[in-house]
C-alpha cells in the first residue's frame, strides 16, 4: 500500500502536484505520455481529415496501418479489424481518402496517431469505388472473359433459383416460367439476398447447387432495391461461386440500370428477375407449333413422292410391261408389297388410304399381266430365231419361222405369205 | 450415346423436310427420310411434353439435414410484408 501511494499517484494529485508548481517533482515517462494522449484525445476527436494514403500495411492480425500525407505533413493512421472488415473498398497507396476518428497516442512508443472509424474516398462513393476495384481486378484475372462463358440449355430439365423464397423476383421468374413453359422441374435454394451475411449464403448456394447431378442452368437474383441493397451480388464472393459454377448461370439482379459484378461474371445477364425467367426456357407453344408443321410438311412430301412413284409405275406397266418377260412384272408387285407392308407398320393410320390406292395399282397390273391377256384370247407371237416379240407384220418373210404363245401352249409355224 | 438436344433434332427434322420436297430421291430414299423424320418428330415431342411441372424450395434443419418441400407462393399481399428486400 505504501509503495504504490509513495510512487503511482493518481491523475489528481499529478494535478495537485502540478498546479502547486513543486518543481522538485517530476513526471515518469509514462504520466508524461499519458497526460499527452489525454489532452490530445479530449481535443482531436471525432475529426475529419483529408491526405493522401501511403505505406499501406496490412499485417495478419487484421489491422491496417498506414500513413495519411500532404505536401507539408503526414500522420500515422490505424484501423482496427473490426472497422477494416466493413470497409468495402480496398485501401491503396495514392488514394485521396476521408477519414474519421479521433487521435490519440499509442504509448509503448510515444507516437501519435489517428485511429480511424470510417474512411471515405473522395470525389466518388465508397461502394462505387469498391464496385470498380474488384471489377478492374476481376477484370483481370479473367473472370469476365467471353471464352469462359457456357452456353444455357435450350430446354432445361432442371432449374436451381437461388434468391429470397419471399422476394418479388422469385414471384417474377415463376410467374413467366409457368406462362412459357410450365412442365419443368425447379429447384429453389432460398437465400438472404442483402445484409450481412448475404453475400456468403448466395455463394454457398451456388456451390452447393453444383454438387446436384440433376440441375443444368441457376437463376440468382433479386429484385430492385438501392446500390446497398444489391450490394451482395457485388461481392468478390459471389462474383468466385459463379465463376467457378459447372453449371451455367444467369443473374438476374434489380433493373436494367443496376449492373452488378455478378453480371459480368454470369453465363447470361437477365436484365430483370422476369427477363430470366424468359432466357431460361422457350416458349413451348411456339415449339409445338413448329413442329406440327413440320410433320404435316413430312406427311405432305411423302403422299406427293407416293403419287409421283405410282403414275410413274402405270406408265410403265403401259408402256412395256407387255413385252417384259413376266418375272419382271413379279418384281415390281414384290416390291409394292414389300412398301405397302412398311407403311402398314409405320403409318398405320394415316397411311391407310395411300395403301388401298397402291393395292388398287396393283390390282391393275395384275390385270395388265400378259398371262391374263392371254387368256383372253389373245396371243403373243415371237420370231423363232430371236425371240423377239412381234408388234407388225413389217419385217417378216415368207419362210420364216415364229412361235405364237397361247394362254396354254405353244406353235412353231412357217409363214406362207406376209401382208404388211 | 446422348440423344441429341431438341435444337439440333428439330434442324434434323427440317432437314429432312425440305430434301423430301426439293430433292428427287428414290422411293427407297423418301421411305427412309419418312421414316426417320417421323422418329425425330416422336422425340422432339417427347422432350417437349415428358417433364411434369414441379417446383421445390430446399430446407436446411437445425441440425443441418436438408430436406425438400413443394413450393407455394405466398399470396401478394402477405409477399410484402414478409419481403426482406424492400
Amino acid at each position: 500500500m505504501f509503495d504504490s501511494f509513495l510512487d503511482i499517484k493518481t491523475d489528481q494529485e499529478e494535478q495537485e502536484v502540478f498546479s502547486k508548481e513543486k518543481i522538485e517533482k517530476f513526471f515518469t515517462v509514462s504520466q508524461i505520455t499519458r497526460k499527452i494522449r489525454a489532452s490530445l484525445e479530449c481535443n482531436f476527436s471525432n475529426v475529419s481529415i483529408l491526405g493522401e494514403i501511403s505505406n499501406v500495411r496490412k499485417p495478419g492480425s487484421g489491422h491496417i496501418y498506414l500513413t495519411l500525407k500532404d505536401k507539408g505533413s503526414q500522420l500515422q493512421a490505424v484501423v482496427f479489424k473490426n472497422i477494416a472488415n466493413k470497409i468495402k473498398f480496398e485501401l491503396k497507396d495514392g488514394m485521396e481518402v476521408i477519414s474519421f476518428g479521433s487521435v490519440t497516442v499509442y504509448e509503448p512508443r510515444g507516437q501519435y496517431q489517428l485511429i480511424i472509424n470510417k474512411i471515405e474516398p473522395k470525389g466518388i462513393g465508397a461502394l462505387q469505388l469498391a464496385f470498380q476495384q474488384l471489377k478492374e481486378k476481376l477484370e483481370k484475372e479473367g473472370l469476365f472473359d467471353q471464352t469462359h462463358k457456357k452456353p444455357i440449355p435450350f430446354i432445361p430439365k432442371k432449374i436451381g433459383i437461388v434468391t429470397s423464397p419471399t422476394g418479388a423476383a422469385i414471384k417474377d421468374i415463376l410467374n413467366i416460367i409457368d406462362r412459357r413453359f410450365a412442365n419443368v422441374e425447379i429447384l429453389i435454394y432460398p437465400v438472404k439476398v442483402q445484409g450481412e451475411g448475404a453475400a456468403q449464403e448466395i455463394a454457398e448456394a451456388i456451390t452447393a447447387l453444383n454438387a446436384l447431378t440433376d440441375i443444368d442452368v441457376i437463376i440468382a437474383g433479386r429484385g430492385g432495391g438501392s446500390l446497398e441493397d444489391l450490394w451482395a451480388f457485388n461481392e468478390e464472393v459471389v462474383a468466385r461461386s459463379i465463376y467457378s459454377s459447372r453449371i451455367p448461370v444467369i443473374s438476374a439482379v434489380g433493373h436494367e440500370i443496376d449492373l452488378t459484378i455478378a453480371d459480368l461474371v454470369a453465363d447470361k445477364r437477365a436484365l430483370t428477375p422476369s427477363e430470366a425467367g424468359e432466357l431460361v426456357v422457350p416458349r413451348k407453344d411456339l415449339l409445338l407449333d413448329m413442329l406440327e408443321k413440320l410433320n404435316t410438311r413430312l406427311l405432305q412430301s411423302l403422299t406427293g413422292k407416293l403419287r409421283l412413284s405410282k403414275e410413274r409405275l402405270v406408265r410403265v406397266a403401259n408402256s412395256y410391261a407387255m413385252k417384259q418377260p413376266f418375272d419382271r412384272l413379279c418384281r415390281w408387285q414384290q416390291r409394292l408389297d414389300e412398301f405397302a407392308q412398311r407403311l402398314n407398320i409405320n403409318i398405320t393410320h394415316t397411311l391407310n388410304t395411300e395403301r388401298e390406292k397402291l393395292s388398287g395399282i396393283a390390282g391393275k397390273l395384275e390385270s395388265l399381266s400378259p398371262l391374263n391377256v392371254l387368256k383372253r384370247g389373245y396371243t403373243i407371237t415371237t420370231r423363232l430365231v430371236d425371240n423377239k416379240s412381234l408388234r407388225e407384220a413389217k419385217g417378216l418373210n415368207k419362210g420364216d419361222k415364229i412361235k405364237t404363245n397361247f394362254s396354254k401352249g405353244r406353235v412353231i409355224s412357217t409363214i406362207l405369205s406376209t401382208e404388211a | 450415346m446422348k440423344k441429341p438436344d431438341f435444337e439440333t433434332s428439330l434442324k434434323e427434322l427440317e432437314e429432312i423436310v425440305e430434301q423430301l420436297e426439293t430433292s428427287d430421291l428414290a422411293l427407297d430414299e423418301t421411305l427412309a427420310k419418312y421414316e426417320k423424320g417421323i422418329k425425330i418428330y416422336k422425340q422432339c415431342y417427347q422432350i417437349l411434353e415428358k417433364a411434369e411441372k414441379k417446383i421445390n424450395i430446399l430446407l436446411k434443419n437445425s441440425t443441418g439435414d436438408i430436406r425438400t418441400e413443394e413450393f407455394k407462393l405466398k399470396k401478394s399481399g402477405d409477399m410484402e410484408s414478409s419481403s426482406n428486400e424492400k
